[in-house]
């Protein structure tokens, strides 16, 4: 029988709201065109994990990796945009798979040169496992969180207004340049939290699929948001239960629901602008 | 002069390749002046200059008595600015009145917050461009001509002192460009400064009172009846077009003309 109270259980609950709130910045990478940057930021944060875990088994110093995840997926997203040029999405496309390109091959590096107990750790933010967070994980999720949730709430009108029209915000003297590399950090920042809950290979079904069927039945940019943040917690607590109840892993099945969601989504409709 | 706009000598270069030359010219406001110019003119360079969104590589601007380079926010509180669109970025479901909201806030302190006296003020601007019943209708559902006549009223709910549009015709029928010009000449009698380019002077041409003709150097500018010569006409319509003899205002035809 299991005890769905049980304290690795309340931290993997929280750990899910937590998320659920971070992917709102999966709906504002949609709505700015750059869906795949979530998904880039938490393959930044393997390179970032990487150096902190090197840096620690050369010098034998403490370096917290999570430190280094979060800031690493919030730079590589800050050096997408200048490197893109922020207005052409092709060229941001491209730049995003360069910086992902760089930030793997530090990783596949790094990992190859230190000893198999700390390829663990490294690993760790690979696959993630929700069950595992301490105390002290969810700590940091949450001020995290909050950074980015008081950000996004504080800037809410700039966002919308730079990713509907930058060159008229420009124009109505809003400083498009500035909030639109803060745009970019915040959504580093989010995915490089959610590769520390759910693993980088799985951010992108995690951020991307909820904020992309949360857009096809929401006609305004404040309910998207909120859209997005119920479904991901409504799929993420859903995913997590059936994951134990089944005994199976947590971020594994979590990511088939939010994916199983979206295709649900599209096909329906799909089949209501047939109908 | 602070009733004008001011360019002397302004040149403005993007990666090697010149899209304004030394142009020179004294724009009074208020005033209607139309832009025409062949495509690549530098036309929509040079309104985006006028508002310090485009730094010119030499010569200097004056909007007013401000420059828009060193001082980009205060010319962006004197002028509004309507860009030419061909489309939106659909992802961004917004409403009607969140864009009209947008000119209103654009101005305000974060977190720039809407007030009730706001909102009146933006179904006035909405009511003015005959899109008031259209308040909570998302955006992207509205044909060509009603958006552009959303984001008409997104730049005079700032009250500008000069509006600028960029080619504000295209998309739009008979019905919503007269409408339209209805409210620029309105705007005019309230002393506002309007500065539009289009490739069609012939809805304005009762209405304008100055024809600049840019073709990356100034080939004109002045009263239409001055500037409307074959020559100029020819630099942007070719040498079909010409201007109709005995009409009150100079109506352009262009290709061949019979009867």
């Amino acid at each position: 029988m299991v005890d769905f109270l049980a304290p690795f259980l309340i931290r993997a609950y929280v750990a899910v709201i937590l998320s659920g709130i971070a992917a709102s910045a999966g709906s504002v990478a949609v709505l700015r065109g750059v869906s795949y940057l979530p998904a880039e930021a938490s393959h930044a944060a393997l390179g970032g994990v990487s150096i902190a875990v090197f840096l620690g088994y050369l010098f034998g110093a403490g370096v917290d990796p999570f430190y280094f995840a979060v800031l690493f997926s919030a730079a590589s997203a800050v050096l997408v945009a200048y490197a893109g040029g922020r207005v052409d999405k092709e060229s941001l496309n491209a730049a995003l798979g360069g910086v992902m390109a760089v930030s793997l091959a530090v990783f596949a590096l790094l990992r190859g040169l230190v000893p198999a107990n700390l390829k663990v750790v490294i690993d760790g933010y690979l696959v993630g496992d929700i069950l595992l967070l301490t105390n002290k994980d969810l700590m940091q999720l949450g001020v995290t969180v909050a950074l980015a949730v008081f950000f996004e709430l504080l800037f809410y009108h700039e966002v919308m207004y730079i990713c509907f029209d930058a060159e008229g915000s420009e124009a109505m003297g809003i400083n498009v340049k500035f909030y639109d590399y803060l745009m970019f950090f915040l959504i580093g920042l989010s995915g490089g939290l959610m590769a520390k809950i759910f693993g980088s290979l799985l951010v992108f079904a995690l951020v991307l699929a909820p904020a992309a069927a949360a857009r096809m039945f929401s006609a305004h940019v404040r309910t998207y948001l909120i859209n997005t943040v119920i479904l991901t917690v409504l799929l993420g607590m859903v995913g997590l239960l059936m994951s134990i109840y089944l005994d199976l892993p947590s971020s594994g099945m979590i990511a088939a629901l939010t994916s199983a969601a979206y295709v649900a989504s599209l096909l329906y409709f799909k089949a209501m602008k047939k109908g | 002069m602070a009733d004008s706009i001011i360019t002397k000598g302004l040149t403005v270069a993007f990666d090697g390749r010149l899209a304004l030359e030394d142009v020179t010219v004294e724009i009074p406001v208020p005033s209607i002046t139309v832009i025409i110019g062949p495509n690549g003119a530098g036309k929509s360079v040079f309104l985006r200059s006028l508002i310090g969104s485009i730094k010119p590589s030499s010569g200097s601007i004056s909007v007013m008595g401000v420059d828009p380079v060193a001082h980009p926010e205060n010319v962006r509180r004197l002028v509004s600015y309507v860009a030419q669109k061909e489309k939106f970025s659909y992802p961004v479901p917004i409403s009607v009145n969140e864009v009209v909201t947008m000119g209103l806030l654009a101005d305000k302190s974060i977190p720039r917050l809407h007030t009730r006296s706001g909102d009146l003020k933006v179904k006035e601007a909405l009511m003015v461009v005959d899109m008031g019943d259209q308040y909570e209708r998302p955006f992207d559902k509205l044909s060509g001509g009603q958006q552009q006549r959303v984001l008409l009223a997104r730049s005079i709910i700032r009250e500008p002192r000069v509006l600028v549009l960029d080619e504000p015709f295209n998309a739009v029928d008979v019905a919503t460009q007269s409408l339209m010009i209805d409210y620029l000449q309105r705007l005019r009698e309230q002393q506002v400064g309007i500065i539009i380019v289009t490739h069609d002077t012939n809805p304005l041409a009762c209405l304008m009172e100055q024809i600049m003709i840019l073709n990356k150097k100034l080939i004109d500018f002045g009263p239409p009846k001055k500037v409307l010569r074959q020559e100029v006409l020819a630099v942007v319509y070719g040498n079909n077009a010409r201007v109709l003899d005995g009409e009150p205002c100079p109506i352009i035809v262009t290709g061949d003309i019979h009867g």
